[in-house]
């Protein structure tokens, strides 16, 4: 007897089960429209290959942790979310390529990218004429946002045309007076890779850094792409400089530092967000000891917001760095996610979708997981952190943090 | 990671301690005397009662699932340097003093424990004094008076003058610089000119070589 009632409870427990498996189905595809889902892809620009590929890839990461974020939370009903990640491989023509393949896709309703300044010059008026949201979570240069003639009367370009990091206008005086008042630096070597970001920061960081008194013992360039500095590092320990400042990427600092450590000159380089990756210091090894460079935003580790992402970039076996920009390209996406939520009902795009998305992003306001998230008139983050780490006992240690207050 | 508590969304349920017996585990504890109960029934009884407690299970679980994360988890504990923000307010009511408001956004409240004047040949004083602590919402103003300690080793000019805040609250005690545009370095220069270069032919831009010799040694020269 006791068996046989067993064997029926058994039974009701299992056909409630059952009744709730059912049910589950039933909320899943719903009345038939729930299953149809709209796809919408957030396009990422960033060299995924070659050069700059490990920030890059970096970028990509972290957008698609947002996208897998919000199909998650079923952020904006009715929507899924793909990203469609292009390869510019820090080429400017590559760039506008995929700008152009980008806003071809009518299912593109926002972009997040690229990495370099140089390829946003030529991807901005691809996206203006489609009305295509393009959010670039480290572009550097002042003229993006501002204008040319942005150090005297400052102009927004293109309104389609954002970023989460904030400007080397910044951050060059910020190196230029912690280099000077702090390191007590007095001469110093200034080399940079030509390009739009390299030249550009390499620029202002001299101009702050003589206006505060230091002087320039001599400067250069390099190609992007070199490997062998041999000459650059005789003229550098013949101008008798205590600093070396470089504006470009990590990947040819990174072979600098080591030539001119190994040259004998034991002076620190000093760079940019560029050259903030834990690349540089693997390939480098122990001659970046002491070496310097300022970054966008806080120390991660005192951002608790960014913990889970970095949990998450970590379990989900992303590659790329993310330490540098991953935390503001989830934050560019989950911009142009929540300004697309703000547009797309029910999983219906309006007519003008995309020019209505570029109002929203402009309207943007919320905390994300590298600070808080919003844009000035001309499209420029209004969280304007910087940080200066220098390579401790082979990591990169956060030194001084600052905030500009305008 | 130091002063990080758990990031994820936090359950107040899961920290009550033990729940009482669900009825789930007196019907386990019971099962010979249930079993006995349940097989005395008629069989359309114990139909009708299996639906009933298959429909109970199947409200119970839409009713006190949990609701669909639509927003992205806040962050639970800033750090200090990211919610407070100084602004600058003008001239205090007395010479080489200026004005600047601390306002702290969200979180709980943020003390100020010391003000410093961004160079290492300036001095800040403070009223009121440190520490100030300003809650979220609820602005606080201080006066900074400058100090030049040594005008000789002033640069020439100042780029990007800034204030070095130590900050603290529940999470935290960090070091933030302030760096400021606009007024405040107009203002601060003006007075650094006047305290240290007080002849307008000696043009600031200049090396401080040409300042007077009592501004060169290393006593504390309050600005005029």
């Amino acid at each position: 007897m006791r068996q046989r009632s067993l064997v029926i409870l058994t039974s009701v427990l299992t056909t409630g089960a059952l009744t709730l498996t059912a049910c589950g189905s039933r909320d899943d595809s719903g009345d038939g429209k729930s299953s149809k889902k709209t796809e919408i892809i957030i396009g990422v620009d960033a060299p995924l290959t070659g050069q700059n590929s490990a920030t890059g890839l970096g970028i990509q990461g972290g957008v698609q942790i947002a996208v897998d974020d919000a199909n998650k939370n079923n952020t904006v009903p009715g929507v899924t979310f793909k990203v469609q990640a292009l390869d510019d491989k820090a080429i400017p023509a590559s760039g506008q390529q995929n700008a152009t393949q980008l806003v071809q896709n009518d299912k593109v309703l926002g972009v997040v990218g690229p990495l370099n300044s140089g390829v946003a010059t030529q991807m901005q008026q691809v996206f203006a004429t489609a009305n295509l949201v393009e959010i670039s979570p480290s572009n550097t240069a002042p003229e993006l946002t501002q204008g040319k003639n942005w150090q005297t009367s400052k102009s927004r370009p293109f309104k389609t045309y954002f970023r989460t990091a904030t400007t080397d206008a910044l951050q060059g005086g910020f190196a230029a007076d912690y280099a000077y008042n702090t390191l007590k630096k007095r001469k110093v070597f200034v080399v940079d890779d030509k390009q739009t970001y390299g030249a550009g920061l390499a620029k202002l960081f001299k101009a702050g850094f003589t206006k505060s008194g230091g002087k320039v013992a001599g400067q250069d360039h390099v190609n992007t792409g070199d490997t062998d500095f041999s000459a650059l590092v005789t003229k550098i320990k013949n101008s008798k400089a205590d600093l070396v400042y470089y504006g470009g990427q990590y990947d040819e600092s990174e072979k600098l530092t080591k030539q001119l450590k190994d040259g004998g000159a034991k002076i620190p380089v000093f760079g940019g967000d560029g050259m903030f990756t834990p690349t540089y210091i693997e390939t480098a090894g122990k001659t970046s000891e002491g070496d310097l460079v300022t970054s966008v935003g806080q120390p991660v580790d005192s951002l608790p917001s960014a913990a889970e992402f970095i949990k998450k970039y970590k379990a989900s076996g992303l590659k790329g760095d993310y330490g540098t920009y991953g935390g503001y390209s989830y934050d560019a996406a989950t911009a142009i996610i929540k300004a697309i939520g703000n547009v797309v009902k029910d999983g219906k795009i309006p007519d003008g979708a995309r020019a209505k998305i570029v109002d929203e992003v402009q309207k943007t306001k919320f905390d994300g997981i590298a600070g808080p998230v919003s844009f000035d008139e001309y499209g420029d983050t209004t969280n304007k952190q910087l940080t200066v780490y220098q390579v401790v006992d082979g990591k990169w240690k956060a030194v001084k943090s600052g905030t500009f207050n305008g | 990671m130091t002063g990080i508590g758990p990031v994820e969304p936090y359950h107040p349920d899961e920290a009550d301690g033990p729940h009482e017996d669900t009825p789930t585990d007196q019907l386990w504890s019971n099962s010979s005397r249930f079993a006995t109960r349940w097989a005395a029934l008629p069989r359309s009884r114990r139909r009708l009662l299996a639906l009933i407690v298959a429909a109970a299970g199947t409200g119970a679980f839409f009713i006190l699932r949990p609701a669909p994360v639509t927003q992205a988890t806040p962050n639970p504990y800033p750090w200090p340097a990211g919610v407070t923000t100084l602004h600058y307010k003008g001239r205090g009511p007395t010479p080489s003093s200026f004005r600047f408001e601390v306002d702290v956004a969200r979180g709980s409240p943020v003390t100020v424990h010391q003000v410093g004047a961004g160079l290492p040949e300036l001095g800040a004083t403070t009223t009121p004094g440190l520490p100030l602590t300003v809650k979220a919402g609820s602005p606080r103003t201080i006066t900074v008076r400058i100090s030049v300690y040594k005008c000789a080793a002033l640069p020439p000019a100042l780029d990007l003058p800034h204030l070095d805040l130590l900050l603290s609250n529940r999470t935290a005690q960090q070091q933030q610089s302030f760096l400021f545009g606009g007024a405040y370095p107009h203002d601060l220069w003006t007075d650094l000119r006047a305290a240290c270069f007080p002849n307008p032919a000696s043009p600031a831009s200049t090396s401080p070589t040409g300042t007077p010799a009592s501004h060169g040694g290393n006593s504390r020269l309050p600005l005029p």
